[in-house]
């Protein structure tokens, strides 16, 4: 089981971070292209200033109409994705591994019960999705096939870490399982649907400068 | 002249009694935990149960005290023996990066069993939970025996 582990902290690790960096790097700069090409015009009226307003705007919860229309989704959004991305980066576990394998110090981690109950928070926000896409049918009505697997995609490391994290079932094999599931999250960021997390400030921005530099208004 | 043998006898009785934890060195140590002699009082995992005397008498450690009982470095920056304390006693449980006691450990520990081969290099394998929220895990039987 050493040498599985071995492989997936090595070289699977190195495969999976090397394609979520350069796919990420390939995508953004082939979407800078097609963009400045294909949109020129959009690209015209791109604008610092109401761009970073509408990312401003829209990353304080409930303060757009967005956010105000679904009270409900707004919270359990923030939650989700507020502790999506502190708990891999912060966790102590993951923190040692960063001193490991590179010797980098971290200045600060999450303190382990902390860090279990965000891991908690992340699998009830994803159950509560899988509902939402299920219960709801104008989301129900959009939903496809995809929208099913970036969902498993993204819970299955949070799952597998829990359960190595409290030693449930085999943990040996759980550990290995966890890290499998957590480069596959990483390496198809670029590739999948989650690649809004490359995007998400762009087309923030893009919408930020079309509605306030072209339509003159606010975008929230 | 009776009260002066009661006197050494009590001297040399006091002086064993201070040199007998080092001879009696318990085979297994309990690193982490409230009396936590080495070290982390309030430890985030599991306590480690680490097997002194079964690593002493392993072949490549062949009864040495190096490499874990270390001093600095020679010339080829190998470790120069040390004297026979607690990793406590220079690593700080409080202090960041290479020194701290928590890199110390993990450092001795994973780089050791990744060199042999064998013993435990993942977290749950050395700090082993016992139950989850009260319910018992089964994992006890498990604990400092992943030899693969």
């Amino acid at each position: 089981m050493h040498d599985i582990y071995n492989f997936v902290v090595g070289p699977l690790a190195w495969f999976g971070w090397g394609v979520f960096i350069l796919g990420a790097i390939y995508k953004l700069v082939y979407a800078y292209n097609k963009f400045i090409t294909k949109d020129a015009t959009s690209a015209h009226y791109m604008s610092w200033k109401f761009g970073l307003r509408s990312i401003g705007a829209w990353l304080i919860p409930f303060f757009t109409t967005g956010w105000k229309n679904n009270p409900l989704v707004t919270a359990v959004t923030f939650v989700f994705h507020i502790c999506l991305i502190l708990v891999p980066i912060f966790l102590s576990a993951h923190a040692i591994l960063w001193q490991q394998f590179f010797g980098i110090e971290f200045f600060w981690t999450l303190p382990d019960n902390v860090a279990d109950i965000m891991t908690l928070l992340v699998i009830a926000a994803c159950v509560f999705f899988a509902v939402r896409r299920l219960a709801y049918p104008r989301v129900k009505f959009i939903t496809e096939a995809k929208d099913w697997w970036v969902l498993l995609l993204v819970v299955s490391p949070f799952i597998t870490g829990y359960l190595a994290y409290h030693q449930i079932f085999n943990y040996q094999f759980m550990i290995v399982l966890h890290v499998i599931t957590g480069l596959a999250w990483l390496a198809l960021i670029p590739f999948s649907r989650l690649s809004h997390m490359l995007f998400a400030l762009f087309t923030r921005a893009y919408i930020g400068s079309e509605f306030g530099g072209v339509r003159k208004v606010k975008d929230w | 002249m009776n009260k002066l043998y009661t006197c050494i006898a009590c001297a040399a009785i006091a002086t064993l009694l201070c040199f007998l934890p080092a001879i009696s060195q318990e085979d297994v140590m309990t690193i982490g935990g409230p009396d936590a002699f080495y070290g982390f009082t309030d430890p985030q995992r599991p306590v480690v149960m680490f097997t002194h005397t079964q690593h002493m008498d392993l072949e490549m450690i062949d009864g040495s005290c190096l490499p874990c009982h270390h001093d600095g470095r020679d010339e080829e920056g190998n470790f120069t023996e040390g004297d026979m304390v607690p990793c406590k006693d220079c690593h700080d449980e409080a202090a960041k990066g290479e020194m701290s006691l928590l890199n110390a450990y993990h450092k001795q520990c994973i780089d050791c069993h990744e060199q042999a081969e064998a013993g435990p290099i993942t977290c749950g394998e050395c700090h082993v939970k016992t139950e989850f929220y009260g319910m018992p895990l089964g994992n006890d039987e498990n604990q400092g025996e992943s030899q693969e």
